[in-house]
């Protein structure tokens, strides 16, 4: 059985660790803007709540508001025969 | 969710699925369950929150539909529907002399989830019971191995074609996806001699002042029929044109007369047949 010099070995291992440390380095950036994304939304939004008593205003009207993906038609036709069932109120 | 729930074309395993799955979620949901999720998370003094998986993702879907509405379906309402004394499960709930009073308007952009965590202002609680509903609706629907339906509280979806009774009389076919109808003709409740109802406008922090008493819209997905249905009433006149601009069906029913239709209705229920 041969076995791999390790003068061969050593600077793979090396460039393995290079890219293990980099890329821990990317997650650490990464986890970081996150959190300081996350808080500074806190903290934009603590101030928009507090300094604003009568809240967010709707804005809906036929044109404004950003419904972008979340509604889509459903599909009707005219009855043709006895209900299976109804559509109460909510 | 104080509803009944309307199973139709399931098997008894399906029918006994669906059962688990409203019930786990009025366990979870319910604002009148002190050990409810949604109660514990209510009451955390704390500006972030971990909730559970499904609770995150009830959570975005109600900030979504708070978007996509402009603010009108808002979840943070609690203290408004408190306010106009919705304080209580809605069967408990009986006349008093004490006048309604204005509650907070809506803050659904103070509301944020990053992943399982919540964050929002101490003290602004949330009500997602109506995307609860829909969506627990369209789930259900779901676990039907075969064409069936299944109804609840004025939410509908199903699985291949159906007649479905409108209020106020006449009927429509759903060929395909969810049709709700959100109203105020039955979960009211007066307040010094007024009637109050559950709808809120998220602009006054009151319930909402409409012309109509019911509006019915199809959708792809139940919860998209309900959130629609929701904004198209606070809307009042202008739901109709909002609903058309979103290519959504709506039926309008006033206190008196006939229902109106919009276009895409109109559209949908004269057209003629395939051959």
């Amino acid at each position: 059985m041969s076995r791999m010099p390790k003068s061969e070995s050593t600077p793979q291992r090396s460039r393995i660790a290079a890219a293990k440390e980099r890329a821990g380095k990317a997650k650490t950036v990464l986890v970081a803007t996150a959190v300081i994304a996350f808080f500074g939304a806190i903290a934009a939004e603590r101030g928009a709540h507090h300094s604003t008593s009568s809240g967010t205003q709707p804005t809906a009207s036929s044109d404004e508001s950003d419904d972008f993906g979340f509604f889509d038609d459903g599909g009707l036709a005219p009855s043709q025969g006895q209900p299976s069932t109804s559509t109460h109120t909510s | 969710m104080g509803c009944v729930v309307e199973v139709g074309g399931a098997t008894a395993g399906e029918v006994e699925a669906i059962e688990r799955i409203f019930q786990a979620r009025d366990r979870q949901f319910s604002r009148f369950r002190p050990n409810s999720e949604l109660s514990r998370v209510n009451r955390a003094p704390r500006e972030i929150v971990t909730v559970s998986k499904t609770f995150g993702q009830m959570v975005e879907r109600a900030l979504a539909a708070a978007s996509a509405t402009g603010g009108l379906v808002d979840p943070t309402l609690v203290g408004a529907l408190a306010a106009a004394g919705y304080d209580r499960d809605f069967d408990e709930l009986e006349p008093r002399a004490e006048k309604a009073r204005a509650g907070a308007p809506g803050h659904w952009r103070a509301v944020r989830m990053l992943g399982r965590l919540l964050m929002r202002p101490v003290g602004l609680e949330l009500d997602l019971n109506g995307v609860v509903k829909g969506q627990t609706v369209d789930e259900a629907v779901g676990l039907l191995s075969g064409d069936g339906f299944v109804a609840a509280g004025g939410d509908y979806a199903g699985r291949g074609e159906r007649d479905i009774a409108l209020p106020g009389g006449d009927s429509v076919r759903v060929t395909r996806g969810g049709l709700a109808t959100s109203g105020t003709m039955n979960r009211r409740w007066l307040r010094a001699g007024a009637w109050q109802h559950h709808l809120i406008d998220p602009r006054s922090g009151r319930p909402a002042a409409s012309p109509w008493v019911e509006v019915t819209v199809s959708a792809a997905t139940c919860l998209q029929a309900d959130v629609a249905a929701k904004a198209a009433f606070l809307l009042g006149r202008d739901g109709s044109n909002w609903l058309d601009a979103r290519g959504l069906a709506g039926r309008f029913l006033p206190e008196e007369g006939p229902p109106v239709v919009n276009d895409m209705w109109r559209r949908s229920v004269s057209a003629p047949m395939a051959a």
